[in-house]
């Protein structure tokens, strides 16, 4: 079994009309991080995600989701 | 992505100028050793310090590069590991990882190194800076996979 953090920020920062950039500021990254996490490349830590959800106006389950799936033998 | 490749190019030419230099001592060396062996009364040995240019040059630049950024207190450009990004966690994360697999290849690399010293006699009089170029793979292989990880960053 493994299990994936799933994400909509890219979702959520084309709503609150936000650029990578922005987000990143907000938050305090590069635009590269904010870009690595909408593609699934990086998981952020707890503090960056719940930055993050504050950024984005939400809970961390709208914007962070667990995705359980079987892993490939 | 562009200073890091300048900075990669920069490890480069540090190794390179650096090797330059040491091709005057080695051959220093032999001639002094030649002088030793055939005990004779007069003799010279000649020093060329224009090998030295490309290092001392390049270390004025970088010296002049880290006293300015010092002051400002910011990452010195071009001081070794040439490039240490360290904005965020995932820069950390890369760099941590970076470094990491750089320790790896030094310890492929040196064992791979000493076994390459082993051939010195056979080249010796055709290529007497063998060790010194020996020694330099070391670093070069850790500049390269340095460089390789890091530019996850900027993928």
């Amino acid at each position: 079994m493994t299990v994936q953090l799933q994400n909509r920020v890219k979702e959520l920062r084309a709503r609150y009309g936000l650029t990578q950039e922005q987000l990143g500021a907000q938050v305090g990254v590069t635009r590269q991080t904010i870009a690595a996490i909408e593609r699934g490349n990086y998981v952020p830590s707890l503090l960056l995600g719940l930055q993050i959800c504050e950024a984005l106006h939400l809970p961390a389950e709208k914007v962070f989701q667990l995705e359980k799936g079987v892993a490939e033998q | 992505m562009k200073r890091l490749w300048f900075s990669f190019a920069m490890s480069l030419s540090t190794l390179c100028a650096f090797g330059m230099a040491m091709i005057p001592l080695v051959e220093l060396t032999r001639g002094l050793a030649l002088l030793i062996n055939e005990n004779r009364s007069a003799y010279s040995v000649t020093l060329h310090l224009a090998w030295f240019v490309p290092i001392l040059l390049l270390g004025i630049v970088e010296a002049i590069d880290h006293l300015w950024n010092r002051r400002k207190k910011r990452l010195p450009f071009w001081i070794y590991p040439l490039i240490t990004p360290a904005k965020d966690e995932r820069e950390r994360s890369i760099t941590a990882s970076a470094s990491h697999a750089s320790f790896i290849a030094l310890w492929v690399g040196a064992p791979i190194c000493a076994g390459l010293l082993c051939f010195y006699p056979l080249v010796i009089h055709v290529l007497p800076v063998y060790p010194i170029l020996v020694a330099l793979l070391l670093p070069l292989v850790q500049v390269i996979v340095y460089y390789l990880t890091i530019r996850k960053i900027y993928l």
